[in-house]
């Protein structure tokens, strides 16, 4: 028997989460920074342990830590409007100032080399702590843009962000996504038929139940509501019968069940909560976080250098850059081509054991 | 106006009235002759002289054998029931509303006589109950589950089949159920669908009485209120006031319902189009009450996943091994990898889109109108969302992913389950999803399968799966 049927691809869900750890890894740094996620964790008075485990540096509750990064994220892009548009008690603005000062902070954003030149200035004039700011939203905006194109459904975005991904993963420590990462990108813009890619988009990635807009999810992220279920099924006493219930009844049935849950909401128009959330907003936080970036002065923009605080944060790595470096050194292109190799060999092998079978007569 | 005596209103003229003097018939104790014209209606009999009328009537009708005006009536009806015809005077007596005069006024004279009236409505609202009973909707067998079910349950459907089939019966619970004033159940269009739900499960709850098979509606409320977790025993105790049916029906449901999905699974091959399958491990602590040498608290691991077929506007035919190009291996260069002029583009847009939609949130602080900020999101590839996948999950399988054999397994499972041919397992390609710990043992499974080992370079080759090899 054969299993060279199977072509395994990684999924968004997964990959979004793993983002979502290394950001929190590199950033999380310590409370007397002047900037770190830990500072704002005790900023803002949350409990670092409900989301985020310390000493195995995992995220422990995905949605919680999401939000958590979203709120502070949100107030970093605030504060670096503020800087571009300062804003007077009693004044008016302009919405072409603002527009324009919108245009320019995008352009400074998705600008991957400004934290290198940040780090090339010499001694007194580099300020770590703004350098690791910037390094954050710029990584922080990624993974919202990643995140954004999973629900909204569109797969184009989402390969556009796996292309920034794939370099950044390999400015990371984390080997693992770094070569899947690199695997995919060549299967999108290589190695798969125009006709597989295209079907990859519109099915294999991104996946929609329940026809509302924004309501789109990775593959895997609705294995993990399949997997929720089943778990919920088992019975507490399992026995042989109990098992065979829950493996090739219950589990097969477990949309099923969410198809009934849903018409008969429907039918008898009640409203079930767990079909719709909304979201607490988080405006006071986020602007708590951003009076803290502008009274810390940590987006300065080069002025005031005399004012610079004694505190000196540890340097954020720049994944994306040390990336490019790496991709440079062509060694992990070289290990890909080695693994699909490996990968096609007996594929190749079962090609010519069918060209060369008695059944043509040779 | 000046009172009318007695002797006065005894000469007075009918407008209906004709003088006899006038006319060619036998002289009568009134003087006067009652004609009705083409137009008449029943129940607006002239008043004049009316006592005097009847009087003389039932007077007349003793003489002809009847003891009363209702005998003669009766025997009226009788004779007609008997020839088979539709007596015009009856049924324009019936449809001018005279027939519930006639009821209504005997019920306030005596109560037996109101349930001698309803005791003869029985037999027409019995009729029609049998007619509702034997609606096809109502007699669907939950045991032989159909995918058509979860469509056919809709009580405005229900309601209206059952109106069809006996208006009197749903017209008489409608006016039990809605209140008196401000709601019209005469259109039964127009009635709210609160009440149809009322009158479609006391019709429900009175049909499966009679008759346990006709229980679509139960089992369909039987089968919700499993999936919505309801504990066993509470499904027992609805059984038997006919609110659900009974746990061993729900147990008989469900696996002819595993049985149609797993019979649709294994259509797939077959049907010759891709399809896309994704698993995940599923790993669940089993406590123990009491803990002793040989029971002891342990981890369940199973693998649980399900398949995804494209809908018919995004399907695509099953890929072949063509369809990866390992020709092109040896041609991927560093820049395959590093986003390109038009991937920058892309990134700049999205970041002010991204930008403006915070500034858009927080507009209040910049003392603007979020419509002022214009940055759109750029559309690349979206999915159009009316179009949705059809999801198949998988039997869950006794099987840890981490363990490389136990992988093996499963994808042979799998490719059993889903009805792979034997030249479709030689020759396609199908997606695998999955975490990056389910890709990687995937990937370490098919070299097994195949008699390779991987080389070290991009696996983590965790501790299990290095002691299972």
């Amino acid at each position: 028997m054969t299993l060279e049927w199977a072509e395994a691809t990684m999924g968004m869900f997964h990959l979004q989460l793993n983002v979502l750890a290394h950001i929190f890894k590199s950033h999380y740094g310590s409370e007397t920074d002047r900037w770190s996620l830990s500072r704002m964790i005790k900023l803002l008075s949350y409990d670092a342990n409900k989301f985020w485990n310390k000493t195995e540096r995992l995220v422990k509750d995905f949605n919680r830590c999401f939000d958590f990064f979203n709120l502070v994220l949100d107030g970093c892009i605030l504060a670096a409007v503020f800087r571009l548009c300062p804003i007077d008690i009693g004044s008016i603005l302009q919405p072409e100032r603002l527009i324009a000062a919108v245009t320019d902070l995008s352009h400074e954003l998705s600008d991957y080399s400004a934290v290198s030149s940040m780090r090339c200035r010499e001694g007194q004039d580099r300020d770590v702590g703004e350098e690791n700011l910037l390094l954050f939203v710029q990584e922080g905006l990624m993974l919202r843009h990643l995140s954004l194109a999973i629900h909204q459904g569109d797969s184009g975005r989402v390969i556009n962000a796996l292309s920034y991904f794939t370099v950044w993963f390999q400015g990371t420590g984390a080997h693992n996504y770094g070569a899947e990462t690199l695997r995919l990108t060549a299967c999108l813009r290589k190695l798969w038929s125009p006709r597989l890619k295209t079907f990859w988009m519109e099915n294999g990635c991104l996946v929609n139940i329940s026809r509302k807009r924004e309501a789109f999810v990775a593959l895997d992220c609705l294995n993990e509501y399949i997997v929720r279920e089943v778990k919920n099924m088992v019975a507490n006493v399992v026995t042989p019968q109990t098992d065979h219930h829950l493996r090739n009844v219950l589990s097969l049935l477990v949309l099923i069940f969410w198809d009934i849950r849903k018409k008969m909401s429907e039918e008898m128009d009640i409203y079930i909560s767990d079909y719709h959330s909304s979201k607490v907003e988080h405006r006071t936080e986020s602007r708590l976080v951003r009076d803290y970036i502008l009274c810390s002065r940590l987006m300065r923009r080069g002025g005031d250098r005399d004012s610079l605080p004694s505190a000196r944060d540890l340097e954020v790595k720049d994944a994306f850059m040390s990336g490019l470096h790496e991709l440079a050194k062509t060694q992990r292109i070289v290990n890909l081509q080695r693994s699909l190799w490996e990968n096609c060999r007996d594929m190749i092998m079962d090609e010519i054991d069918n060209s060369h079978s008695p059944s043509d007569g040779e | 106006m000046a009172s009318q005596s007695p002797e006065e209103a005894f000469r007075r003229k009918s407008p209906r009235s004709t003088s006899f003097s006038n006319m060619n018939y036998a002289e009568t104790p009134l003087d006067y002759c009652f004609e009705v014209n083409a137009g008449g209606r029943p129940g607006y009999a002239d008043p004049h002289l009316l006592t005097e009328r009847l009087s003389l009537l039932n007077d007349y009708a003793s003489t002809l054998g009847f003891v009363s005006l209702f005998d003669a009536c009766l025997s009226e009806a009788r004779l007609h029931h008997r020839n088979g015809a539709a007596d015009p005077n009856i049924e324009n007596f019936v449809n001018s509303g005279c027939l519930e005069e006639l009821f209504d006024i005997f019920g306030k004279r005596n109560k037996t006589i109101d349930i001698e009236c309803c005791r003869a409505a029985e037999g027409i609202y019995v009729s029609e109950f049998d007619k509702i009973r034997q609606l096809d909707v109502m007699n669907q067998s939950i045991s032989l589950w159909k995918a058509d079910y979860m469509s056919a349950f809709n009580f405005n459907d229900l309601h209206s089949a059952m109106r069809q089939s006996a208006p009197n019966l749903v017209g008489l619970l409608e006016r039990l159920a809605v209140p008196q004033r401000g709601v019209n159940i005469v259109s039964p269009t127009a009635l709210p669908t609160k009440y149809r739900r009322v009158v479609v499960m006391v019709i429900a709850v009175l049909a499966q009485t009679r008759n346990p098979s006709t229980n679509f509606v139960q089992a369909m409320f039987s089968i919700f209120l499993f999936a919505s977790k309801v504990p066993k025993r509470v499904l027992g105790s609805l059984s038997h006031v006919g609110l659900c049916t009974s746990y061993s029906s729900v147990r008989s449901a469900l696996k002819s319902a595993a049985a149609d999905s797993r019979k649709r699974l294994r259509g797939l091959g077959a049907g010759e189009m891709a399809f896309i399958t994704v698993f995940d491990n599923l790993t669940k602590q089993m406590n123990v009450r009491d803990r002793r040498l040989v029971n002891n608290p342990e981890f369940l691991t199973l693998t649980a996943g399900f398949v995804l077929l494209p809908p018919a506007s995004r399907s695509s035919p099953i890929f072949s091994r063509q369809d990866i190009r390992t020709d092109l291996i040896s041609s991927l260069r560093a820049c395959d990898f590093v986003p390109s002029d038009d991937d920058f583009g892309v990134m700049r847009q999205t970041v002010a889109a991204l930008v403006a939609s915070v500034v858009k949130d927080f507009a209040s602080d910049f003392h603007i109108e979020s419509s002022d900020l214009n940055f759109p999101m750029p559309d690349i590839f979206p999915i159009d969302a009316s179009f949705t996948p059809e999801i198949l999950p998988l039997p869950t399988y006794d099987k840890d992913e981490g363990i490389v054999h136990d992988m093996v397994d499963i994808l042979y499972s799998i490719q059993s389950d889903v009805g792979l041919k034997e030249e479709q397992r030689r020759h396609s390609v199908s997606i695998l999803g999955g975490d990056l710990a389910t890709v990687a043992n995937i990937r370490y499974a098919m070299t097994l399968s195949g008699g390779l080992i991987f080389g070290s370079e991009g696996r983590s080759s965790s501790k299990r799966r290095r002691q299972t090899i």
